[in-house]
């Protein structure tokens, strides 16, 4: 699915001029119609070059907001789990903290701070920021019980120094973990971007699922019967994240020999 | 000469916090040591809770002890740092109780033996390496092209466990500690495991701690057998004396407890015949043990509550070791007339050369 959503943007940018996502760059409001496939929005924007344009900006802020998450998470709870002590109660703490603050309203306020909305980098790091907490928190719990597994005991009575435990016996097994994390993280993040544009705090000048979204509420779309407006950005969220769940099903099996097996 | 491996009046103690009173004594005061010539094959028996996997873990520097020290040549395990602590791990290897566990199920299984040879640079090409790994699964009876290359769910429990021997054969410790190594295999391969040990000890000169709860096996391989019971040592000595005529209580209710094929005879409950012990006739009936520990008894002989012999001074104090061979000792006051041993000095009453 996920294949279709990127097949869907390469064709996409052959048969479509993306400059006309543009605004003013067709006549406004447009219905679907064989000139416009998915009709234009108020300010005329060739809705289907925006959903081109708009959905791998979208993919791209959660995939690396979702990876520096899960990247950042994975270290903390390793180095928690593993060396616990002061290290452990520290990051344990924030993270136990900061999972009781409502997520949305620090991202507001991040981003409230940033004058002129957020640019895409920025809305990356300002998503990522909140990003990390969960998967350390999953992947932490996981680690505290494989580090009492008999085979890191094989592997220390073997020689292994304690970098070597952690990324050669314990890290494998934490792949399928890893991955629902980071496919979950990919969910929040875009959840997280799309709700931030939603609320006006993206870039005007970004075409994203979620600015498309923000215009859609900006002239009542919904109440006018534009559905062809509203329409395709919410089908290419759905798309997207039944896909992700599917990746995660998918990378799960791959990374549990178990499941390879019966295959 | 400081033995390869001692442990000296190394205690553990579990729980005990800032809130639970309740605290485990898993080990207590316990000393013993191994050497590496000759190879001895020693048994640590007990059941259930008595403290023989929390040694095995304290000797392995795996677990560390709450008083006391574990020395290896001399040294404080926890003080081993560099090539002193890869030289240890290199002569003091441990075969684990459960073969499913020890495997990493991400990996096949010849990661536990590629492991060693990587980390301690056994092997200088990959061709010494694989020759290496070959020559150690036939030494303990398997064929390496039905092993290697498959994960450790497509292999049985008993072969996974001759793969844990395997590593042994290949490391060449001069001390193997094996914690249960048959508990959790079937009864018709144990004698294979039990046949590699017994031929790591005779043929490769590895001593080995054989861990267990089985007295039967204890009897079948070793040479000296301690008997443990909630973490302090009962009687210990040379096995045949120890099993053939048991001489602390507790070493008298494990014999009692080995099930015999026979639907007539009531396992697990002590008839013993009191007249062998003083000379008096006046416990016959089976006293079926119980399990609790009153607190009182907390402060005397931890077996007291479930000793037919119990006397008011058991309730008191804890009995040291009385020397009744010279390859014998019980902690027991119905020996109170023996000369008594100190704990640091157990292995005096130890075998040193292999049983014949």
């Amino acid at each position: 699915m996920i294949a279709a959503l990127l097949a869907f943007v390469v064709i996409g940018h052959f048969i479509v001029d993306v400059d006309k996502a543009r605004p003013l760059s067709t006549r406004p409001l447009a219905p679907p119609s064989p000139s416009l496939p998915l009709g234009s929005d108020k300010q005329g924007r060739n809705l289907l070059a925006v959903m081109v344009i708009g959905t791998p900006q979208t993919l791209e802020i959660g995939l690396i907001a979702g990876l520096i998450g899960v990247t950042i998470g994975t270290i903390l709870a390793l180095v928690a789990a593993f060396y616990r002590g002061v290290a452990d109660a520290f990051i344990k703490g924030v993270v136990d903290i900061g999972l009781t603050i409502p997520g949305l309203m620090v991202l507001v306020t991040l981003a409230m701070n940033v004058r002129g909305g957020l640019s895409i980098p920025q809305m990356i790091m300002v998503v990522a920021a909140l990003a990390w907490l969960f998967p350390a928190r999953v992947i932490r719990a996981q680690v505290l019980s494989a580090r009492e597994r008999a085979y890191i005991d094989v592997a220390r009575l073997s020689g292994a120094p304690t970098w070597a435990i952690i990324v050669t016996e314990v890290l494998p097994n934490l792949m399928p973990y890893i991955v629902a994390s980071l496919v979950g993280s990919v969910s929040a993040a875009v959840l997280a971007s799309i709700g931030l544009e939603v609320l006006g705090l993206g870039s005007f000048d970004s075409l994203t699922l979620g600015m498309t979204l923000y215009w859609v509420i900006y002239y009542a779309a919904i109440i006018n019967s534009w559905w062809w407006w509203w329409l395709p950005p919410i089908i290419i969220i759905i798309v997207l994240f039944t896909g992700l769940f599917m990746m995660a099903v998918g990378l799960d099996e791959f990374a549990n020999p178990r499941l390879r097996r019966r295959v | 000469m400081s033995a390869l491996l001692e442990a000296r009046q190394v205690s553990k103690v579990f729980g005990g916090g800032l809130f639970a009173k309740r605290v485990t004594v898993a080990l207590d005061h316990f000393s013993f040591s191994v050497d590496s010539s000759p190879p001895t094959i020693t048994a640590i028996v007990g059941e259930s809770g008595s403290g023989k996997t929390t040694l095995a873990r304290l000797l392995l520097g795996l677990a560390s002890p709450t008083t006391g020290e574990v020395l290896y040549e001399g040294t404080d395990i926890r003080r081993l740092a560099g090539e002193g602590r890869r030289s240890f791990l290199r002569d003091v290897q441990m075969i684990f109780q459960d073969p499913y566990e020890v495997y990493n199920p991400f990996y096949r299984v010849e990661h536990v033996l590629e492991a060693p040879i990587g980390w301690f640079k056994l092997a200088s090409s990959p061709q010494a390496r694989h020759a290496l790994i070959e020559d150690s699964l036939r030494a303990v009876g398997l064929r390496p092209e039905e092993t290697l290359g498959r994960y450790p769910h497509q292999l049985s429990g008993g072969q996974r466990q001759r793969i844990m021997v395997a590593r042994a054969v290949l490391i060449r410790p001069r001390l193997i500690i094996a914690d249960e190594p048959v508990s959790m295999v079937d009864a018709s391969l144990r004698a294979t495991i039990l046949d590699s040990l017994r031929e790591l000890n005779r043929e490769y000169g590895m001593s080995i701690v054989y861990i267990t709860h089985d007295l039967t096996t204890a009897y079948q391989i070793s040479d000296n057998i301690i008997v443990l019971y909630r973490g302090a040592v009962a009687e210990a000595g040379d096995v045949g004396l120890v099993v053939g005529q048991p001489r602390h209580p507790y070493t008298q209710l494990l014999i009692n407890s080995v099930p015999e094929p026979n639907p007539e005879h009531q396992w697990g409950a002590i008839n013993v015949r009191s007249e062998a012990i003083n000379g008096s006739t006046e416990v016959d009936t089976p006293i079926v043990p119980s399990v609790h520990t009153p607190d009182h008894f907390l402060s005397g002989c931890s077996f007291a509550d479930r000793c037919p012999y119990v006397m008011p001074v058991c309730g008191d104090h804890v009995p040291p070791l009385y020397r009744l061979d010279p390859t014998r000792a019980a902690a027991c006051f119905l020996y109170e007339t023996e000369s008594a041993l100190d704990t640091s000095q157990l292995n005096e009453v130890m075998r040193t050369a292999p049983r014949a």
